[in-house]
C-alpha cells in the first residue's frame, strides 16, 4: 500500500459552481455550525437548569414575575436541553458521520443550510415563547402549532439530506451508525407529526386532536419513543462512529452492534404506556409497556457492553484520554439508565417511584450522563477538526470539565435518588388507624437538603460547560474553518 | 380506549416496514461482509486535512 500526498487542506468554500457530486471536499460547514451551536445551547440549558433547580430549594427566586416561574422555564429547560443541545450534537455529528462514511458531500448544502438556520429559528421561537407562557401542555412537545409546523418542514429537509446523502453513497456498505441516525430521523419525525395533531384555536393557541386517556396515550407514545429514538438510537450512532474513531479500534463486535440496531428499533415501540400506570388505560395496555420495557432490557446492555468493550487491549486510553473517557462514561450511565427503566417500569416499584424525585434522578443519569457526556466527547472530537486543529486548546481543560462534571452528576444522582424514595415512603406511610403518616408539604420540607445537593451538583456540571465552551472558542480562535477532502479524490503519487 | 385502535395496527404496520427494510438489508448483501466494515471508518483517513496522507482506499460502486 503506497501512501498518497494530499494536497493541502482547503480553508475556503468550495467553489459554488460545483454540483455535490463532484465535490472534492465534505460540507464541514454545516458540521461546523451545528457543533458550535450544540456547545451555546448546552450552556444555555444548564445556565436555566441550574436557575430552576435553585427555585425548588428557594421557591422566592421567581421573584414574582410570571415568566421566571417555574412553570415555564421548566419547558423551556427541557426543549433547550433535548432539541437545541442535544438536536444540534445530533445534527452536527450525523452530517460529519454520514459524508464519511458515505465518502461523498452531502446532496445539497442550500438544504442544509435551511435544516441549520431553520432549527435556530425553532428554538428562538421556543425561547420566548415558552417563558410568556404558551404550551401545548404536553411534555416535550410543548411548542405551539405555529413552531410545530416549522419543526415538521424542517425536520423533512433534514431527511432529504440524510437519505438523499446515503442514496448517492460511493460505499456499498451502509455503516452501522447511519441505520441509527436513520431510525431517528424518521421515527421523530412520525411522532412528532401524530402527537402535534390540533385544532388551531388563534395564532399560539390549539387544542389537542384526541381527548383525556386517549391523548394521554399518545401522548407517552410519542414521550417515551422521543426517549428511545432521539435519546437513545441517535447517540448511539455517535457511540458506533466516534467511540472507534477516538480509540482508534473497530467496534468491538460489528455483528452485535447490527444485532443491537434491529432489537432495539424492533421492540421500543411499546414501552411507551410504563408512563401511565395506575391510571384509565386498560391494564393489559400497561403490563405491555411493562413486558416491552423489560425486553429492552436485553439489547440496550448489549449495545453497552458492545460499546465499552471496543477499548479491549487499550484500556489505558480510559486513564490517557479525557475524550474517551467521556465517551465510555456515557456508556456506564446508558446502562444504568437502561437498568433503571425497566426497573421503574414495574408496576410494584412504580407504585413507590412515580410522581416522585425518583423520575429526575434516573432521567438526568440519562441526560446529564448518557446524552451529555457522549455529545461532549463527540464535540471534543469535532471541533479541532472543523478547525484544522490537531487537538483541543487546553487537554488539561478537557480533564478538569470530565472531573467536574462527574461530581456533579452523581450528587444530582444521589440526593434526588434518596429524595425520591424517601417521598414515595412518606406518602405511602399509613397510621394503624388508616390516617395518613405524613402531610404532603412535611415531604416537601424533607426533601429541602437534597433539592440544595442537587442545586450544587447542577453548579458543578454546569461550570462544566462552561469551561468547554471556553476550550471550543479558544480552539476555534486558534484556528480557521477547514473542510476536509474526500479520500477519493486524492491524487495517487 | 378508541386510540389503542389506530396506535397498536400503526406500531403491526411499522414492526412490518422495519421488517421489509431489514430484508432488503439482507438480500442487497449488506451484512455480507461484516468483519471488514467495522475496520473501515479506521483505514479510510477521513480527517486526511489533519495529516496529509492518506492510504489509497477501495471505492465500489453501488451496482
Amino acid at each position: 500500500m503506497s501512501a498518497v500526498l494530499l494536497p493541502a487542506p482547503i480553508f475556503h468554500a468550495p467553489p459554488r459552481v460545483w454540483s455535490a457530486s463532484k465535490a472534492t471536499v465534505y460540507n464541514d460547514k454545516v458540521v461546523r455550525q451545528f457543533s458550535i451551536m450544540a456547545v451555546v445551547w448546552g450552556v444555555v440549558t444548564m445556565v436555566v437548569g441550574v436557575f430552576i433547580a435553585a427555585q425548588m430549594a428557594w421557591p422566592e427566586l421567581n421573584f414574582g414575575i410570571s415568566w421566571l416561574s417555574f412553570g415555564r422555564l421548566r419547558p423551556l429547560h427541557t426543549n433547550a436541553g433535548i432539541f437545541a443541545f442535544g438536536g444540534c450534537a445530533l445534527f452536527a455529528t450525523s452530517y460529519y458521520v454520514v459524508q464519511r462514511t458515505c465518502q461523498t458531500r452531502i446532496i445539497s448544502d442550500k438544504l442544509a443550510a435551511f435544516h441549520f438556520w431553520g432549527w435556530q429559528v425553532v428554538i428562538v421561537a421556543a425561547a420566548i415563547s415558552l417563558p410568556m407562557g404558551y404550551t401545548r401542555g404536553k411534555e416535550y412537545a410543548e411548542l405551539e402549532w405555529p413552531i410545530a409546523l416549522l419543526i415538521a418542514v424542517v425536520w423533512v429537509a433534514y431527511a432529504i439530506v440524510f437519505f438523499g446523502t446515503i442514496g448517492i453513497r460511493k460505499v456499498r456498505h451502509i455503516y452501522v451508525a447511519n441505520w441509527f441516525y436513520g431510525a431517528f430521523i424518521i421515527a421523530v419525525a412520525m411522532l412528532h407529526i401524530v402527537n402535534a395533531a390540533v385544532v388551531p384555536a388563534g395564532w399560539m393557541k390549539s387544542y389537542s386532536a384526541y381527548a383525556g386517556v386517549q391523548d394521554a396515550m399518545i401522548q407517552w407514545w410519542y414521550g417515551h419513543n422521543a426517549v428511545g429514538f432521539l435519546l437513545t438510537a441517535g447517540f448511539l450512532g455517535i457511540v458506533y462512529y466516534f467511540i472507534p474513531k477516538q480509540a482508534e479500534r473497530p467496534v468491538y463486535s460489528y455483528r452485535l452492534s447490527i444485532v443491537h440496531f434491529w432489537a432495539l428499533i424492533f421492540t421500543y415501540m411499546w414501552a411507551g404506556p410504563h408512563h401511565l400506570h395506575y391510571t384509565a388505560l386498560p391494564d393489559w395496555a400497561q403490563s405491555l409497556g411493562v413486558v416491552f420495557s423489560l425486553i429492552l432490557l436485553a439489547p440496550s446492555w448489549g449495545g453497552m457492553i458492545n460499546g465499552v468493550m471496543t477499548l479491549s487491549g487499550a484500556w489505558h486510553k480510559l486513564r490517557d484520554d479525557p475524550i474517551i473517557r467521556f465517551m465510555i462514561v456515557a456508556l456506564s450511565f446508558y446502562g444504568i439508565a437502561t437498568f433503571e427503566g425497566p426497573m421503574l417500569s414495574i408496576k410494584t416499584v412504580n407504585a413507590l417511584s412515580h410522581y416522585t424525585d425518583w423520575n429526575i434522578a434516573h432521567v438526568h443519569g440519562g441526560t446529564l450522563g448518557w446524552v451529555g457526556f457522549i455529545s461532549m466527547g463527540a464535540l471534543y472530537f469535532l471541533v479541532p477538526r472543523m478547525f484544522g486543529q490537531k487537538k483541543m486548546h487546553s487537554v488539561a481543560a478537557i480533564e478538569l470539565h470530565f472531573w467536574v462534571a462527574t461530581v456533579g452528576i452523581v450528587l444530582y444522582i444521589a440526593a434526588m435518588w434518596i429524595a425520591g424514595v424517601m417521598q414515595g415512603l412518606m406518602w405511602r406511610a399509613i397510621n394503624p388507624d388508616g390516617s395518613l403518616t405524613y402531610t404532603f408539604v412535611e415531604g416537601v420540607k424533607a426533601t429541602y437538603p437534597f433539592y440544595v445537593v442537587r442545586f450544587f451538583g447542577g453548579i458543578l456540571y454546569m461550570t462544566g460547560m462552561l469551561v468547554m465552551a471556553w476550550n471550543v472558542w479558544m480552539t476555534a480562535r486558534a484556528g480557521k474553518p477547514a473542510d476536509a477532502p474526500i479520500p477519493s479524490f486524492a491524487i495517487p503519487a | 380506549m378508541d386510540i389503542l385502535f389506530l396506535l397498536v395496527p400503526l406500531s403491526v404496520l411499522l414492526a412490518l416496514a422495519v421488517m421489509a427494510v431489514l430484508a432488503w438489508a439482507v438480500w442487497a448483501g449488506q451484512f455480507e461482509e461484516l468483519d471488514s466494515e467495522g475496520e473501515r471508518i479506521l483505514i479510510v483517513n477521513a480527517d486526511a486535512s489533519l495529516i496529509h496522507i492518506n492510504a489509497p482506499t477501495e471505492v465500489v460502486r453501488d451496482t
